[in-house]
């Protein structure tokens, strides 16, 4: 396996943010939530590591909390943008023709609505915006890159001649899609996966600063964004920590998924 | 085009395998408008009665390959007939195939394409026997652990190379396990598409012997498809010769190799390298 410096970081950088989310779940070294009026707005040092916030709240415990959040995110979104976008790819591929077309043609039309669009709509039908209705905008929109990468990858694995050679043998269209084709564009899809999971959170953190994803109680690190912008010139402390955990997540993502690339096949180029 | 006589004449009451009359494939030039689309194979008419070894020879893009690929039905025709024991198959969907897929199998020219690098040789070899459409027809051998053995001995290799993918093995090993891949089914006629000219000089030879004994000792109709008359003389008792998509001559081998009628097939034949040692 080839070396690659941009594998290395990032898988170190996700490294880091998934510890943090894990050590949340055990131990916190404040309790999230806990309103202290007589420590806000206290300075980086002993015990609020990173200080606090305008209500007191410790901003390391919500830092390390809030990739709770983030680690969701990026998880559902790219759950549903694969479970929904390969399979339509690779039936696109597949069929071809009129039916290729039609999956392509509704695959633009989804990437014309950006996810904060469609978690707006999504929030005005349901009622009220919520981590759920973020995920499912942002998965949606994450479903027709999916479908071009899959298609694109599909075509090329089809015109091989192991594809040939299966159906002189008999092999059913779907049977190849199951048995040669996904096998063959997993590396590709993976790459993706990592792309749009730091695109996803980067999304989240949009809608969770807009208030259209976690509620207030939530550690969310878009959520502490917001809450910060009345003391962005006076303590620029409260926008810096999470400013630089979505930093982190999303670059140690975005890097994962080049390192990928360049590991899995030095002939991808990016799609998005 | 006149009724080509390609086999030899006393299998003449046998149902033959293949009567292919007036095939022909075009293919649309890309992107030019009003200009003439590429004949690849050009009305060209043959028969191919059981136990014949019938060599198609031809320069690159003379349409052998793709006379092939059309006769298992992997390209559709856009002229011509072809009919398999008596089975019109031309333009027959996928799941009517199965007498065809049965009993043809193909070995295609450059194994690192034609396995699936993320597939083990075992299940690459087993791969027809799980096919649907071939078990309809009934026949078929188990795919287990023995029957992949069994063909991997066939072909001259060990059977712990089942668990191994394609990329672990030698050319040779690749082209054996895509041969097994063929036999696997027990077919009657094995189609060879320049099976040996990606291989190394050296284990070109093993390669062609190994097939030539299993068509011998298995009783195998054999269509081998190559630029090498040499090697079809070798291997072939009849031959077709192609040249722009057409077939220019046809007949049994030793007839058109002593005696070649067509121009272009005393072309390949002069192409053939032959030792001259002068007489002291």
């Amino acid at each position: 396996m080839k070396r690659s410096a941009s594998l290395i970081i990032g898988a170190a950088l996700v490294g880091v943010v998934v510890l943090a989310c894990l050590v949340s779940l055990v131990w916190l070294p404040f309790d999230p939530n806990h309103v202290v009026p007589s420590a806000r707005l206290a300075s980086p040092g002993w015990p609020h590591l990173m200080g606090t916030d305008g209500l007191g709240l410790d901003i390391f415990s919500r830092v390390l909390a809030g990739s709770r959040i983030c680690l969701l995110a990026g998880i559902i979104a790219v759950a549903i943008g694969a479970i929904i976008g390969v399979p339509l790819g690779v039936a696109g591929a597949a069929t071809g023709g009129v039916w290729g077309q039609v999956i392509m043609r509704a695959a633009d039309l989804v990437y014309a609505f950006p996810a904060l669009l469609l978690a707006i709509l999504l929030a005005a039908a349901r009622g009220g915006g919520s981590v759920a209705t973020a995920m499912v905008a942002i998965g949606i929109a994450s479903v027709p890159a999916f479908i071009r990468i899959a298609r694109g990858a599909s075509l090329q694995v089809l015109s091989q001649d192991y594809v040939l050679a299966a159906r002189a043998a008999g092999t059913t269209r779907a049977r190849i899609a199951w048995s040669h084709v996904l096998p063959n564009i997993a590396p590709v899809v993976l790459v993706q996966s990592s792309v749009s999971f730091g695109l996803a959170i980067l999304a989240e953190a949009a809608l969770s600063y807009l208030g259209l994803s976690a509620p207030a109680t939530t550690p969310a690190w878009g959520r502490m964004l917001y809450d910060a912008q009345p003391y962005l010139f006076s303590d620029p402390n409260l926008a810096t920590w999470p400013g630089l955990a979505i930093a982190v997540a999303v670059l140690g993502f975005n890097l994962l998924g080049d390192g990928l690339r360049d590991v899995l096949d030095p002939t991808l180029r990016e799609v998005r | 085009m006149a009724e080509r006589h390609t086999g030899p004449s006393d299998r003449g009451s046998v149902v033959p395998e293949f009567e292919v009359t007036g095939l022909s494939r075009s293919f649309e030039r890309r992107g030019g408008r009003g200009r003439e689309p590429v004949h690849a194979v050009d009305d060209v008419t043959l028969t191919v009665v059981p136990g014949q070894r019938l060599g198609i020879v031809g320069g690159s893009g003379s349409g052998k390959s793709t006379l092939v690929r059309m006769l298992l039905a992997l390209l559709p025709p856009t002229g011509g007939r072809i009919v398999f024991r008596g089975l019109d198959i031309t333009g027959l969907p996928e799941r009517d195939l199965g007498t065809l897929r049965r009993h043809v199998q193909m070995v295609f020219q450059d194994p690192r394409s034609s396995l699936d690098p993320r597939m083990r040789v075992g299940r690459i070899i087993g791969e027809p026997l799980r096919s649907p459409i071939l078990k309809a027809q009934g026949g078929l051998p188990p795919d287990s652990p023995e029957q992949t053995a069994a063909l991997l001995a066939k072909v001259g290799l060990e059977p712990g190379i089942a668990a191994r993918y394609p990329h672990e093995l030698s050319g040779g090993q690749r082209q054996r396990v895509a041969i097994a891949r063929a036999l696997a089914p027990a077919p009657s006629v094995l189609v060879a598409d320049e099976a040996v000219s990606s291989l190394d000089v050296s284990v070109r030879a093993q390669v062609l012997n190994l097939l030539l004994e299993r068509v011998r000792d298995d009783g195998l109709t054999l269509l081998f498809v190559s630029h090498d008359i040499a090697v079809v003389r070798h291997l072939c008792d009849s031959v077709l010769v192609m040249q722009g998509g057409r077939a220019v001559e046809a007949g049994p081998i030793d007839a058109v190799c002593g005696n070649p009628q067509h121009p272009y097939t005393r072309v390949l034949l002069d192409a053939v390298p032959t030792i001259h040692v002068p007489v002291q």
